[in-house]
C-alpha cells in the first residue's frame, strides 16, 4: 500500500507537464500490450519515422512513462527503446519509479570514458536495461534536472510448455542446504555409493560430487567407498574424502576419512538437514526380477528418440517434466532462465535432429534395493544419441518405474 | 523496386554528363521495364513503402527547397588547396600491360553460363586490374569464345560483360576453355581550361555558352550548355589564383531551385498511382506500365527543357573564381589477351534451375544428364554435397541426389571422405566417390595438408592415398603445416623436422623450432643451438649467434629479425647488420 502510494503520488508529481500525456509506456507488459499502443498512435496521428531500419516517434507528441515525458521512442517487434525529456529531473524520477516497481536493479559497471551508469532488471517476462546520461549531474546521488535516461525493455518469449515454467513450482526454503563429496586422491581407482546408489568410477585424481543429487529428503546416508592404490609408489598413498555441507554460503566440513592403504573398502554416515521432501524413487518398484525390463529401457529411450523427430513437445514434458523439476528443487533453483533456456535447448533439438539411435547392448546397474536402475551400453557410448548435421547430442540418465504403472521413467540426469 | 527509385531520383539529380532530354526519356524506360513479372500486390506495397520514404527525403530539403551543404564564410588560416590540375599519363603502360594472366571461374544456372573474371596477381591479392582514373575511358568487349567441344562462337557477343567483381551471364551452359577479349583504353591527351568569375561570369566555348549563376563565399553555381561535353574537372580558385580543395558539390539537368519541386511533383504522381491501385483500377501489370509511360513522360520533371546543366560547389575558403577543365584531343590505345578458364569441371556439374526448384546435372559437353529437387547445393567435391539442413551423395547409378544422414562430412583433396556417423566425438571412417567404405571408423583426426592426407588414430599418425592405403609416420606425434611442399613435422621426442610430399624425410629432425618455408627459405633453431636460416635442402644460408627470432610478413616478403640485431629478407639476404 505504501508504495502503491509513493508510486501514485510520484506519478502525479511527474506529470506536471505542458504536454498532454496521451501514450503511456508504463502499461506496455508485453509484445501485444505494446503492437496495441503503436495502433492506437498511428490511429491518433503520430508522427512515425519508418525511414531506418526501426520505427521511430522523436519529439514531444504524448509520448510519457508513467507521467515522465519521452522524448523519443524507437521500437522493434519484441522490444523498444525510449528516451526521457532533460528536463525536471526525469533521469532520476524514472531510477526511482522503477526501483519502486521492481525493487533494486543489477548495478552494472561503467564501459568506457562516459558517465553513463545503468542498471538492470531481469524477470521471467522481461529485461529492464536503464542507462542514466549524466547531463549536469556530477554522480548518482546528485543527478541534476538536466539528466536523461535511456530505457530499453525488451519482452522474452513466453512459452506454455510446463517444461518452460517449471521454475514457478520450485519452493524455496529458509534452510537450503547443499552437501558435496570432495575426493583427494593419488593415484588411486575408486568407487563411491551413496545411499547403496552406485556414484561412478574414479580414476586416479580428485573429485567433487554433488549430493543433493541422490538424496530425497532428511536423514541418515551412508557413503561407501572403495579404493585401489594404482600407482609407482613414488609417492605415498593418499586418499582423503570428507563431505561438505553449504548452509547459506558458509561451508563446513562435516565428515572426514582418511586413507593411506593400498586398498581400501569403507563406509561412513553422515546427517543431511534438508528442507525438501521429495518422491524420487522412494516407492518404486524393485526391478530386479522384471523380465520386460531390457525391452521397457529400450521403449523408453525410443519414445524419446521418435518424439524428437516428430517434433512432439508433449511427450517430451511427460517424459523429462519430473526429472527436471526434481533436479532443480534439490539445488533450490527458481531462476526462470535456467529453464526458458533449457526448453529453448529442446526446441533446437527439434529443429536440427534427423535420426536417431538406441542402444541395444547394455548392462543394468540395479542401485537403492533394486528401486533405481542405470545402465551401460556396450555397442554405443550412450543409451540414446541424436545426430542432426554437424549437432549431436546423447542422453543416458537414471530410471525408476513408479508405484502403480508399468512404465519406467526418467528421474535424475 | 525500392532500390530502382532511389536509384532513379539520384541519376536524374545527380546526372553529371550533359545529355538530352532523351536521356531521361531512356531512364523512364528503364524504370518501367524493371515492373516485368512483377505481381500488382508487390508493386502496391513497395510503391506505399518508397512514397513514404521519399516524403523522408523531401523534408532533408531547407526551407529555400536546397538540398545543400552549408554556404560559409572560411577563414584564411583555415583554407585548404590542391596542386595545379594536371593530367597523369604514366598509369596507361600499366593498364595497358596488366592483362599478362587472366583467369575466370565458370558456374551454370538456368541453362546460362556464369562468369567471373580474375587477375592473378603475383605480388598481391587484389584479383582485379588497376582502376582508371579520371580522364580515362576503358572498355572490355568478348572478342571470341572457345568452347571445350571444340566450338568457337563470334556472334552475339556484344550483349556480354566483363566482370572482375561478381559474376555474370555468357551465354550458354556450355563448358569454356578461354575467351579472347579486347581491351580498348581512351585517354585524354590535351585539354581546355575555362575560367569564370564575377569580373567575367559568361563564356562561350564550344556552340555553348558557361555560365556563373552565384557565387557567396564558399559556393559557386555554373551552368553550361548541354552541346557542351562534360568538365574532367571543376574547382574553385581563391583570391591569389589557389586552388581550393571541394567539400561537395552536386549537379544535374534541373536547377537547384526546381529539386524540391520535382520530387514533390513526383510524389503527386506516386500518390495518385497508390490511389488507383488500392481502387483497383488495373487489371495486369501491363496494364499498369502502359499508364506510367503515359502519364509520367508528359510531366516536365522527367524533361530537361532549359538546355542547361547545373552544377554547384563548395569549396575549403572563399571562392573568387572558378576553372573548368574540358577534353580536347584523345587517344586510344587496345590490346587483346585471353582468358583461360580455371574451373575444375567434374564429370557431373551441378545446374540451379531457379523457377522449377531443381538442380540439373550437366556432363563436360554441356549436356543434361538428370534432375534432382532442389534449391542448389555446395559441393563439397564432385560427388558430395551439403544443403543448409543435410549431407548428399550425387548417385549416379539411381540419378538422384541421396540424403545422408551422418554427424559430419570432411572431403579430402584426394577424393576421399571421411564421415562420423553419429556424433561428434566419433572417429571418422573413409569413404570413396561411389559412397562405399574403405576403413573402419579408426581416425580421430583428418586434414588435408600440402594434397596429402594424413590421418591421427589412437596409436600412430599415418598418411593415407586415395585408395585409403596407410603409410604409418613412425614415431610422429604431430604434423604442422605444409608450405612450399616441406611439410614440418614434430617427432615423440619433441624434436622438428620436415618430410617431403611422398613422406619422405627432406630435413631431418634434430630442431626444437621451425617455421614455414617461404620463398624457399626458412628460420630453424637446433635443439640447444642458435637460428639458422636454411634452404629446402637443410642448407645453412644464415648462420646467427641468436637464440631469439621475431619474423614479419608482408605481401608475400618476409624480415627475420634476429635478437643480436641481425636482419636478413626472404631469401636470406641481410637487410642490415649491426
Amino acid at each position: 500500500m505504501k508504495n502503491f502510494a509513493i508510486f501514485f503520488i510520484v506519478g502525479l508529481l511527474t506529470s506536471c507537464s505542458q504536454t498532454k500525456l496521451r501514450f503511456d509506456l508504463s502499461t506496455v507488459n508485453s509484445k501485444q500490450d505494446l503492437t496495441t499502443l503503436i495502433d492506437q498512435m498511428v490511429k491518433n496521428k503520430v508522427r512515425i519515422d519508418s525511414s531506418s531500419y526501426a520505427p521511430k516517434i522523436v519529439g514531444k507528441q504524448g509520448i510519457h512513462y508513467n507521467g515522465i515525458l519521452v522524448n523519443e521512442l524507437t521500437y522493434f517487434n519484441n522490444s523498444f527503446t525510449f528516451l526521457t525529456d532533460s528536463t525536471d529531473f526525469s533521469a532520476k524520477k524514472i531510477l526511482e519509479l522503477l526501483e519502486l516497481r521492481n525493487g533494486f536493479g543489477t548495478y552494472e559497471e561503467e564501459d568506457g570514458f562516459e558517465d553513463k551508469p545503468t542498471f538492470v532488471w531481469n524477470n521471467s517476462i522481461s529485461k529492464n536495461i536503464l542507462e542514466l546520461n549524466l547531463l549536469n549531474g556530477k554522480h548518482l546521488a546528485a543527478m541534476g534536472d538536466k539528466d536523461f535516461a535511456k530505457l530499453t525493455i525488451e519482452f522474452h518469449k513466453q512459452y506454455e510448455i510446463p517444461l518452460a515454467n517449471i521454475h514457478k513450482e520450485i519452493k524455496k526454503y529458509d534452510l537450503e542446504n547443499l552437501y558435496a563429496l570432495k575426493v583427494k586422491s593419488f593415484e588411486y581407482e575408486y568407487q563411491i555409493w551413496i545411499d547403496d546408489i552406485f556414484i561412478g568410477n574414479f580414476n586416479r585424481g580428485g573429485q567433487f560430487i554433488d549430493l543433493n543429487n541422490y538424496i530425497l529428503e532428511n536423514g541418515e546416508h551412508i557413503i561407501r567407498y572403495r579404493a585401489k592404490y594404482i600407482g609407482n609408489k613414488e609417492r605415498s598413498p593418499y586418499f582423503e574424502i570428507e563431505i561438505i555441507e553449504w548452509s547459506k554460503g558458509d561451508k563446513k566440513v562435516i565428515q572426514k576419512a582418511l586413507s593411506d592403504e593400498e586398498n581400501k573398502d569403507f563406509e561412513f554416515n553422515f546427517s543431511s538437514k534438508i528442507a525438501y521432501n521429495l518422491e524420487g524413487w522412494k516407492n518404486g518398484k524393485d526391478l530386479r526380477k522384471d523380465k520386460q525390463l531390457k525391452e521397457k529401457i529400450i521403449e523408453l529411450y525410443t519414445s524419446v528418440g521418435e518424439a524428437i523427430l516428430q517434433k512432439d513437445k508433449q511427450t517430451i514434458n511427460d517424459l523429462f517434466y519430473d526429472m527436471r523439476k526434481e533436479t532443480l528443487q534439490v539445488n533450490y533453483n527458481n531462476d526462470f532462465t535456467i529453464s526458458t533456456e533449457y526448453w529453448e535447448y529442446w526446441l533446437e533439438i527439434f529443429e536440427n535432429t534427423y535420426k536417431y539411435n538406441v542402444s541395444q547392448v547394455f548392462e543394468i546397474e540395479y542401485n537403492a534395493g533394486g528401486r533405481l536402475i542405470y545402465t551401460q551400453p556396450k555397442d554405443k557410448s550412450d543409451m540414446l544419441v541424436i545426430t542432426g548435421k554437424k549437432f549431436s547430442e546423447t542422453f543416458n540418465h537414471l530410471i525408476y518405474q513408479p508405484r502403480g504403472s508399468n512404465k519406467l521413467k526418467f528421474i535424475r540426469q | 523496386m525500392r532500390i530502382l527509385i532511389l536509384i532513379f531520383i539520384v541519376f536524374f539529380l545527380a546526372n553529371c554528363s550533359s545529355k538530352t532530354s532523351n536521356s531521361s526519356e531512356e531512364g523512364l524506360d528503364t524504370f518501367i521495364s524493371e515492373l516485368d513479372g512483377k505481381s500488382l500486390e508487390d508493386i502496391e506495397t513497395e510503391l506505399n513503402k518508397n512514397t513514404k520514404q521519399l516524403e523522408h527525403f523531401i523534408k532533408m530539403f531547407d526551407k529555400e527547397g536546397l538540398f545543400s551543404n552549408e554556404i560559409k564564410k572560411i577563414a584564411k588560416d583555415e583554407e585548404e588547396y590542391e596542386p595545379v590540375f594536371k593530367f597523369d599519363t604514366t598509369p596507361i603502360d600499366e593498364l595497358i600491360s596488366q592483362f599478362q594472366d587472366i583467369s575466370f571461374q565458370q558456374t551454370f544456372e538456368n541453362h546460362n553460363s556464369q562468369i567471373e573474371f580474375s587477375l592473378n596477381n603475383k605480388d598481391g591479392f587484389d584479383n582485379k586490374p588497376k582502376q582508371v582514373g579520371e580522364g580515362f575511358y576503358e572498355s572490355y568487349d568478348i572478342n571470341k569464345i572457345f568452347y571445350s567441344n571444340g566450338t568457337i562462337k563470334t556472334d552475339g557477343l556484344n550483349d556480354f560483360q566483363v566482370g572482375f567483381s561478381f559474376s555474370r551471364e555468357m551465354g550458354e551452359a556450355l563448358p569454356i576453355d578461354s575467351i579472347l577479349i579486347n581491351y580498348k583504353l581512351e585517354h585524354i591527351i590535351s585539354y581546355d581550361s575555362i575560367t569564370v568569375s564575377l569580373d567575367n561570369p559568361k563564356m562561350n566555348y564550344k556552340n555553348g555558352i558557361i555560365t556563373l549563376e552565384k557565387m557567396d563565399r564558399n559556393y559557386a553555381y555554373i551552368t553550361k550548355s548541354d552541346t557542351i561535353a562534360a568538365f574532367i574537372e571543376i574547382k574553385g580558385i581563391n583570391k591569389e589564383g589557389k586552388i581550393l580543395s571541394g567539400i561537395g558539390s552536386s549537379s544535374g539537368e534541373q536547377s537547384p531551385e526546381n529539386q524540391k519541386k520535382i520530387i514533390e511533383g513526383l510524389i503527386s504522381s506516386l500518390k495518385l498511382i497508390q490511389k488507383k491501385l488500392a481502387n483497383n483500377d488495373f487489371k495486369s501489370t501491363e496494364e499498369l506500365q502502359e499508364y506510367l509511360r503515359k502519364k509520367l513522360n508528359n510531366v516536365d520533371y522527367f524533361k530537361d527543357t532549359d538546355g542547361l546543366y547545373h552544377k554547384e560547389i563548395y569549396s575549403k575558403g572563399e571562392i573568387h573564381a572558378v576553372r573548368m577543365y574540358f577534353e580536347n584531343e584523345k587517344e586510344t590505345k587496345k590490346v587483346q589477351f585471353i582468358a583461360k578458364n580455371n574451373t575444375v569441371f567434374g564429370d557431373y556439374t551441378q545446374m540451379p534451375i531457379t523457377d522449377r526448384e531443381e538442380v540439373a546435372f550437366i556432363n563436360k559437353q554441356g549436356k543434361i544428364q538428370f534432375t534432382v529437387k532442389g534449391d542448389g547445393f555446395s559441393s563439397l567435391n564432385s560427388r558430395y554435397y551439403e544443403s543448409e539442413k543435410y549431407f548428399h551423395h550425387l548417385n549416379i547409378e539411381k540419378k538422384r541426389m541421396d540424403t545422408l544422414l551422418v554427424y559430419e562430412i570432411y572431403a579430402a583433396s584426394n577424393g576421399l571422405v571421411g564421415i562420423k556417423k553419429e556424433k561428434e566425438s566419433d572417429n571418422y571412417s573413409l569413404f570413396n566417390l561411389d559412397n562405399k567404405k574403405i576403413s573402419a571408423n579408426k581416425y580421430y583426426k583428418l586434414f588435408d595438408n600440402g594434397g596429402i592426407l594424413f590421418g591421427y588414430t589412437d596409436n600412430y599418425i599415418c598418411m593415407i592415398d586415395k585408395s585409403g592405403k596407410e603409410s604409418v609416420l613412425k614415431d610422429i606425434r604431430h604434423v604442422y603445416n605444409s608450405s612450399e611442399g616441406m611439410i614440418s613435422v614434430e617427432r615423440n621426442n619433441g624434436k622438428f623436422g620436415f618430410l617431403d610430399g611422398r613422406g619422405e624425410i627432406a630435413i631431418p629432425f634434430i630442431y626444437e623450432s621451425v617455421n614455414d618455408f617461404l620463398l624457399g627459405y626458412t628460420a630453424v633453431k637446433p635443439v640447444e643451438g642458435t637460428y639458422k636460416i636454411i634452404d629446402t635442402k637443410g642448407k645453412i644460408i644464415v648462420d646467427t649467434n641468436s637464440k631469439n627470432l621475431s619474423i614479419s610478413e608482408n605481401s608475400g616478403k618476409r624480415v627475420y629479425r634476429f635478437s643480436n640485431n641481425e636482419i636478413y629478407n626472404s631469401y636470406g639476404k641481410p637487410i642490415f647488420k649491426d
